[in-house]
């Protein structure tokens, strides 16, 4: 987990959902390595990695969860979801089958985490432009709809995948701030925090905009 | 020199085909297994050697640990020949006997005798009787079996050995194999998304018609239809695929069936995945207990258990070690 001196103000934790073979392995060593592999292993369990980036002022250090997709492995990977500030709900633009499974992978996402989580919606694969099956509109609408923030990106040639972990980590940390200026915690960061009307704010808050391309 | 090489054979492979092993598996084997090689473990890395001297790192842990540093080159010597062997489609395979008649590796083996080691040889024939008196060590000869699969079971002797370890060998399934090969699974589809990154960096499992896909495909379905409550799971793909690494697919098939049922290991990849929490339970408070200065910093950094330890118990270490010494964990599992 890194060494003990490390300096930073803030760790956050972000995991990486969607169907099996999407590309969550590959965005998080796109983002954490910038390497991609055309042979990647499947996951089995959980594997994670951690980038360091400045956030206005602040040095956030995101710790990245990259969790199996296989169904299966939900039970135990629902433990995984505790203390996640926030998600990325990947799906593979060129297989709408990833895409109509969305709202599972949400659904399952609220039962475990906290209501605060903020969540980016993630088309990847857009280097495969030509086989594509989720028309980028559609899925745009649907994160509007359900406050999500939302991207495409491709891990392979790595558009916009720096901006996608950016994004997200950005609007997590203007929560943290919000919620700063209320109770005076450092450190360990929840968005939910005790107070039940905190978590409320969060729910109703409007997200400044989503990354468009 | 690389072509005269191939040809040439060690005077103990052709004994290789262990006694008491028939080739029984030569009928009615569906193209594919007719030319599954026994890969080693780490071949993939050993396509670019050119001479037979610059692969020392090749010898087998399992029975370098005693040796002079004569014996360990001329022991790597000996693993180089017989990887080149068996990369050579051509060759005789070891243990599966469907290409016997093939002919072009069969030379004369007097010449290479000298090579040697008498320590190699010693355990060569200790190994074939083992096999070949099977029922007898198992039952007399425990201990000593035991001793003697911890130090690793030699390369050749794997593919029947695992076998006799969890009574694969006469099993009704194996006749199903080619039957369920033929019907279609709910779980294709799972299973095809695995199968390109399942050993994706091994060389007998990359590109997309290879051999290796091929099989492991197979195998995978086949279970999936043999058990359709587990059906298929991830994880349990990397098991097979070393199988498939030592034996045709029947045999690895009817090994992986034998495992997931008696070894309960279906009970770790059933839906509800319950016994792996229980493993991951049972680990945490052996950690606690044996540990508990890392546990406590495990702790203090939310470093969970089932985070690094899930695929230890889910691939038996298969994705956590190199091959090689994921081998011998394997080894070692099969008995105990």
């Amino acid at each position: 987990m890194g060494s003990a001196e490390e300096d930073y103000n803030f760790v956050f934790k972000v995991v990486l959902i969607g169907e099996s073979g999407v590309g969550k392995t590959n965005l998080l060593s796109r983002f954490t390595r910038n390497e991609f592999n055309h042979d990647s292993r499947t996951t089995i369990g959980v594997e994670f990695s951690t980038r360091t980036i400045v956030v206005g002022d602040a040095v956030v250090k995101a710790q990245i969860w990259d969790t199996a997709g296989l169904e299966r492995y939900r039970a135990i990977t629902s433990a995984y979801y505790r203390g996640a500030v926030g998600a990325l709900v990947v799906f593979d633009i060129t297989k709408h089958q990833t895409y109509d499974v969305v709202d599972r992978w949400l659904k399952e996402l609220y039962e475990h985490a906290e209501a605060s989580i903020v969540v980016m919606l993630v088309g990847n694969k857009t280097d495969l432009a030509q086989a594509r099956e989720v028309p980028m509109e559609e899925a745009k609408m649907f994160a509007d709809n359900n406050g999500l923030l939302f991207v495409e990106t491709s891990a392979l040639d790595s558009t916009n995948v720096e901006q996608a972990f950016e994004t997200i980590l950005k609007e997590i940390f203007h929560k943290v701030q919000k919620q700063k200026q209320r109770s005076s915690q450092s450190n360990t960061v929840s968005l939910a925090s005790e107070s039940p009307e905190s978590t409320a704010v969060a729910q109703t808050e409007k997200r400044p905009c989503c990354v468009a391309l | 020199a690389r072509g005269k090489r191939r040809e040439g054979r060690l005077p103990l492979t052709p004994a290789l085909g262990v006694p008491g092993e028939t080739p029984k598996s030569s009928r009615s084997r569906p193209p594919a297994a007719m030319a599954s090689p026994a890969v080693s473990p780490d071949s993939s890395s050993h396509e670019g050697l050119s001479s037979v001297n610059s692969a020392p790192a090749c010898s087998p842990a399992s029975d370098s640990e005693n040796l002079s540093p004569d014996e360990l080159e001329l022991l790597a010597k000996l693993e180089e020949q017989n990887r080149l062997l068996e990369a050579d489609s051509k060759s005789m395979r070891s243990m599966n006997g469907s290409r016997r008649n093939s002919g072009s590796s069969l030379v004369s083996s007097s010449s290479a005798s000298s090579n040697l080691s008498h320590l190699e040889e010693d355990t060569w024939i200790l190994w074939g009787r083992i096999v070949n008196e099977w029922d007898e060590w198992r039952k007399k000869k425990e201990k000593l079996l035991k001793e003697l699969i911890r130090k690793g079971i030699p390369h050749h002797f794997r593919a029947i050995v695992w076998q006799l370890l969890c009574s694969a060998t006469d099993m009704p399934v194996k006749n199903q194999y080619s039957e369920l090969l033929k019907m279609s699974s709910p779980c294709e589809k799972l299973i095809r998304r695995d199968i390109a990154r399942t050993y994706p960096e091994h060389e007998f499992f990359k590109g997309q018609d290879s051999l290796g896909q091929e099989v492991l495909f197979n195998v995978m379905k086949a279970y999936s239809l043999v058990d359709r409550e587990v059906g298929y799971c991830q994880g349990s793909a990397f098991i097979v695929g070393l199988l498939l690494m030592q034996m045709p697919e029947e045999e690895a098939f009817c090994v992986f069936v034998k495992l997931m049922q008696e070894y309960r290991l279906r009970e770790l990849f059933k839906p509800s995945m319950a016994q792996l929490g229980l493993c991951i339970y049972q680990f945490e408070y052996l950690l606690q207990e044996q540990l508990p200065e890392l546990n406590i910093h495990f702790r203090s950094q939310s470093f969970l258990t089932s985070m690094y330890a899930s695929s230890w118990f889910l691939t038996l270490f298969l994705t956590t070690f190199p091959l090689p010494v994921a081998t011998r964990v394997f080894d070692i599992f099969m008995y105990e």
